[in-house]
């Protein structure tokens, strides 16, 4: 299209430049990885151990935060740096000098026994400080929420949109199953965590199998579905979890399935799957009143809807085909605008939306495993995201649309395998695992805040 | 005579009746067998076009290499490589009755106000849209063979249209930039060595980090020799980069 554009010009040119001026086009510009140092300007002398390692946890926490955002940023050394070639603070000829665009320029004092901090952050190729801030650096827990907080406002300073740095992921794990115990693949508990790994929190104790747990847009409830073996009866029934009383309570428990539920924009209505009429259908569900309304009507089974955040499209599973393939259509009527997007694979799962509705990721069972592809809504743009990486399936985007987190399968022989989350960029490239050493883990669902 | 008339006539008559009554029987007896046979009603759907016929097989990461690889590098903007560059045919030194052609074929693509949209005038007072809108109109030709005007406007045509190839190398911008769809002007005032004497914005962008980065790439590129007309042209500021258009 930009070379059509170009094109275009060039041709349209002789015309143009006989009206004494000549325009051309350019073309469109190359991604640059913007280039981010984080410079200590002034540390106070005598520091106590403590007080140390509060200093180092504060600005390492800040430069992993940036990390993440590979395709974004390039997070440079202080130490590549002479700090005697720089004249102050902001030494813009510096810097520019050093192609670095952004300087987070971090001062710290004490003040009785608080360690103190303030932070300063410049545009070089602008010669300007888009943000100023200072306070008291906070302890614990406290102190990675306090710099996820900064590093956000910061973020927000520089690019104009939000970041992942606030969001949470939740997930399951068997990670607190005893150990040998004969039915630990059947169970697994509801777990949230930071967007990188960190502050794992148990949030459910069921000793049951937790599945499918989706959060809903205001972050203050996570809806989840049970399997859990009772007396004469196994039913897989879907459940509402409160963050703020900490506590979970029935929502459905109609016979067969109640589960892949997610939340409407406004948090008042749930997207499900419920299977009490025969096959798998997905209906709308009104939290306050709980009355239902039919959404997909046919023989086939209809499973795991994703819905864009205006409700106007709704993606989901159907083996209306003869097997499971992606469809769309709108979910403000009963078979409304039904249209299938994938037309390959053996067997397709988990699609869900981009936050901006323009792409959707899924898993698709390829060469004996599950990897990862994505797809426009229309039904163009099919491309791959995973290979050669174990299998890997329940992919979700995050809050900027920027990050995908999945669930890893690696098998290592015939009796043991590790299932962990992983986080990769929208175009596929693997950054981190988040879950190491926690268990098997699957099921992540990112947050939209 | 008579009897051997009235003969044939009567023999032809029950010729034409067995004929007639044979394709009678023929048409009761396949309109019988048509009513046996079972009608088959076909359902009329819709075409759907398929254009992915399996899953793809090389990821987007792998891809891009593939990309990159063969990719040519960027043309290196050395001060030395201006002899490089792109040839540019001589322009003739005196005025001429071509010249004054070239003037008249100048005037006649020019603009008719009525057709004209309205559109924001840039910072040197000059309505941008009108020079693009110039763009979509095509005049009648008058002559079998090219003039020089012709010529001469193909040599500012290949002069201008060389320099994106100069700057490209240099236009970067970060991811916060890059996806707000933005678009500057910047016009260039070039020497008859192709320097830059001096740049200035256009039309702006509406963001000053954008128009500034494509500033800075203008600074950093080395422009070739401006020859003939494109000499003028370069000199008076009469060249303007799209950033992107």
């Amino acid at each position: 299209m930009i070379k059509f554009k170009i094109t275009l010009l060039v041709l349209l040119f002789p015309v143009i430049a006989a009206a004494n001026y000549a325009i051309v086009g350019v073309g469109e510009a190359e991604l640059e990885r913007d280039k981010i140092v984080f410079q200590k300007t002034s540390l106070p002398k005598d520091l106590t151990p403590i007080e140390n390692s509060r200093i180092k946890k504060f600005i390492d926490t800040f430069k992993d935060d940036f990390s993440f955002y590979v395709d974004k940023f390039d997070v440079l050394d202080e130490k590549l740096f002479i700090q005697s070639e720089i004249k102050n603070n902001s030494d813009y000829i510096y810097w520019i000098n050093k192609k670095v665009n952004i300087l987070f320029s971090l001062r710290f004092w004490i003040n009785k026994t608080n360690v103190h901090f303030g932070l300063s952050v410049y545009k070089v190729s602008l010669n300007q400080k888009i943000y100023e801030t200072n306070g008291v650096i906070q302890q614990g827990k406290r102190l990675t929420s306090q710099v996820h907080k900064l590093a956000d406002l910061s973020f927000r300073k520089i690019t104009g949109g939000p970041s992942i740095f606030n969001s949470k992921i939740v997930f399951v794990s068997d990670r607190d199953t005893p150990a040998g115990n004969k039915i630990k693949d059947n169970i697994k508990e509801l777990y949230v965590m930071d967007f990188n790994g960190e502050n794992k929190k148990r949030l459910t104790y069921h000793r049951g199998l937790v599945i499918s747990p989706s959060i809903s847009h205001d972050g203050t409830k996570i809806l989840y579905s049970l399997i859990k073996g009772g007396k004469g009866r196994k039913n897989v029934d879907l459940y509402l979890f409160d963050l703020n009383k900490n506590s979970a309570r029935l929502i459905s428990r109609k016979k067969g399935l109640n589960s892949g539920a997610i939340f409407s924009r406004d948090d008042n209505v749930i997207y499900l799957t419920l299977s009490h009429v025969g096959n798998a259908e997905i209906y709308s569900m009104s939290l306050d009143k709980r009355r239902l309304r039919r959404i997909t009507r046919h023989y086939a089974s209809d499973v795991d809807p994703s819905i864009t955040d205006d409700g106007s499209k709704m993606v989901f599973l159907s083996n209306r085909a003869g097997k499971a393939m992606i469809y769309t259509m709108d979910p403000r009527a009963t078979e409304k605008d039904v249209r299938r997007i994938s037309y390959v694979g053996d067997y397709n799962a988990t699609p869900r939306f981009s936050p901006d509705g323009q792409e959707i990721v899924f898993s698709s069972w390829l060469d004996k495993r599950f990897d990862l592809f994505k797809i426009n809504p229309d039904g163009t743009g099919l491309s791959r995201l995973t290979k050669n990486f174990g299998s890997n399936e329940d992919p979700v985007y995050s809050n900027d649309g920027e990050f995908i987190a999945f669930a890893n399968l690696m098998v290592e022989s015939m009796y043991k395998k590790k299932q962990a989350i992983y986080l990769m960029t929208r175009e596929g490239k693997v950054i981190k695992n988040l879950t190491q050493g926690f268990g098997n883990c699957q099921g992540p669902r990112w947050s939209r805040f | 005579m008579t009897y051997r008339h009235e003969k044939s006539l009567n023999y032809f008559t029950g010729i034409s009746f067995l004929v007639h009554l044979l394709i009678f029987i023929l048409f009761i007896l396949f309109s019988n067998l048509s009513k046996n046979q079972k009608i088959e009603f076909v359902e009329v759907l819709p075409a759907v076009r398929v254009d992915v016929v399996a899953m793809p097989k090389l990821t987007l990461q792998e891809l891009k290499n593939i990309k990159v690889g063969d990719e040519s590098p960027p043309p290196e903007s050395k001060p030395n490589d201006k002899g490089s560059g792109p040839e540019f045919l001589k322009k003739g030194k005196k005025k001429s009755l071509m010249d004054l052609l070239k003037k008249q074929a100048n005037k006649k693509v020019g603009l008719k106000p009525s057709k004209v949209k309205k559109s924001g005038k840039t910072s040197t007072g000059i309505n941008l849209s009108e020079l693009i809108l110039e763009g979509n109109k095509i005049s009648k030709g008058s002559a079998i063979i090219g003039t020089r005007a012709a010529q001469a406007n193909t040599e500012v045509t290949k002069y201008v249209s060389s320099l994106p190839d100069f700057v490209r190398p240099h236009w970067r911008l970060p991811s916060y930039l890059i996806d707000l769809d933005l678009n500057c002007r910047i016009r260039i005032f070039l020497n008859s060595r192709g320097e830059l004497i001096r740049s200035e914005v256009f039309k702006s962008s509406g963001n000053k980090e954008y128009d500034q980065r494509a500033m800075s790439a203008i600074k950093l590129s080395q422009f070739p020799d401006p020859k003939g007309d494109a000499k003028d042209l370069a000199a008076q500021g009469k060249i303007i980069l799209g950033f992107p258009l």
